[in-house]
């Protein structure tokens, strides 16, 4: 399973998305496109995250840029998992 | 007033240290019969586990329990404010309504905890006077510094919706500094922090005696990785019984989440209790 697939998995579940996460793409907005995307929804989604891929996040990394879509979201993922 | 005997479903208040304490009441409080106190957990959580908790009242007073679901002190209809509260009150509350449940009921209720819930019930089970028949451990949280920190975190996602950017460095300096900092519309005062950031589940010791069952929740047993959430070592004699169920994180899903494989282990884990209270 490619990161995107495992992120999109990952999103789908930590926000009970059901078959509409598999309509999620790399350039699908996470702000905007998916309305149950709250604070509460980014936190899960960032927990889940670290303890699917065994990764942390810095303060650092929750910003604006790197949650602006799906690509984003993915290329952050990668970027921690080849730093660990 | 809670408990009563007379209906199938009640709500009031039950005197605690610091103010009235808010408690629904689900299923006839026949003195006879197993009541069961649930203990829900923290700030958003909360909110998120609320239809489960009632769900749950529900299914168990449908196989003979009398369930009580407590707001703590500061939170829901109960008195206090939040910003007032610290894990130390609330764990008063427990006590307190346990002890109101042990001078009704033939026996002491059992408690069911989730995430927060389950901790304070664990460092308090064996302070009552008369230990709770049994003590079900949803997902504790097993280290306060890890969980707040997860909290705080919620300063910097805010920023993301265009909320003002701080993060947990940031609030626990405000803290340390004695003010009372804001996170996701809760006020958390420093004496509330500093509890959670010294609360360790490893330092609680609970009662030998008490059924003690403790479950771990992962989205798809095959797939996830090993378990890594265990008892601490130290509760040695008091070690509980394991249970690794396929659910939903139902408390940190906004849509409100009814896990069936949860409510079934805590009726079927209840229910062996019964079995061998009754055969004593």
């Amino acid at each position: 399973m490619s990161t995107f697939e495992q992120v999109q998995k990952i999103i789908g579940e930590s926000l009970a998305l059901g078959d509409r996460a598999e309509r999620l793409t790399p350039e699908s907005r996470l702000f905007g496109d998916i309305p149950e995307f709250d604070s509460m929804a980014v936190l899960t989604v960032v927990t889940s995250l670290e303890d699917h891929f065994d990764i942390v996040f810095d303060d650092e990394d929750i910003s604006e840029e790197n949650f602006a879509d799906v690509a984003c979201l993915v290329a952050l993922v990668e970027s921690k998992r080849q730093a660990a | 007033m809670v408990p009563d005997a007379e209906v199938d479903f009640a709500a009031g208040y039950i005197g605690g240290a610091n103010g009235p304490l808010f408690v629904v009441q689900v299923g006839r409080a026949d003195p006879g019969r197993l009541s069961v106190l649930l203990l829900p957990p923290f700030a958003e959580e909360m909110n998120c586990s609320r239809r489960f908790l009632v769900g749950l009242a529900r299914r168990l007073s449908a196989v003979g329990c009398c369930v009580f679901l407590l707001d703590y002190y500061g939170t829901g209809d109960s008195g206090g404010r939040f910003a007032d509260a610290t894990p130390d009150r609330w764990r008063g509350d427990v006590a307190a309504v346990h002890d109101r449940l042990t001078a009704h009921f033939d026996r002491p209720p059992a408690w069911v905890g989730v995430r927060l819930g389950a901790s304070l019930g664990a460092l308090s089970a064996s302070t009552v006077a008369r230990p709770p028949s049994a003590l079900v451990l949803i997902q504790p949280v097993t280290s306060g510094r890890s969980f707040l920190t997860q909290f705080l975190r919620l300063g910097l996602v805010s920023a993301l919706a265009g909320g003002r950017r701080e993060g947990p460095k940031d609030l626990l300096a405000r803290s340390v500094a004695g003010e009372t900092v804001r996170v996701a519309g809760y006020d958390l005062a420093p004496a509330m922090v500093s509890a959670l950031q010294a609360l360790d589940l490893a330092t609680a010791m609970p009662p030998p005696a008490t059924r003690l069952v403790w479950y771990e929740l992962v989205r798809d047993i095959a797939a996830d990785p090993p378990r890594r959430l265990r008892p601490p070592s130290a509760w040695g004699a008091a070690a509980p019984i394991e249970r690794l169920l396929e659910s939903e994180p139902f408390w940190s899903i906004q849509e409100p989440q009814v896990p069936a494989t949860v409510l079934d282990a805590v009726c079927e884990d209840l229910a062996a209790l019964d079995r061998s209270w009754v055969g004593r």
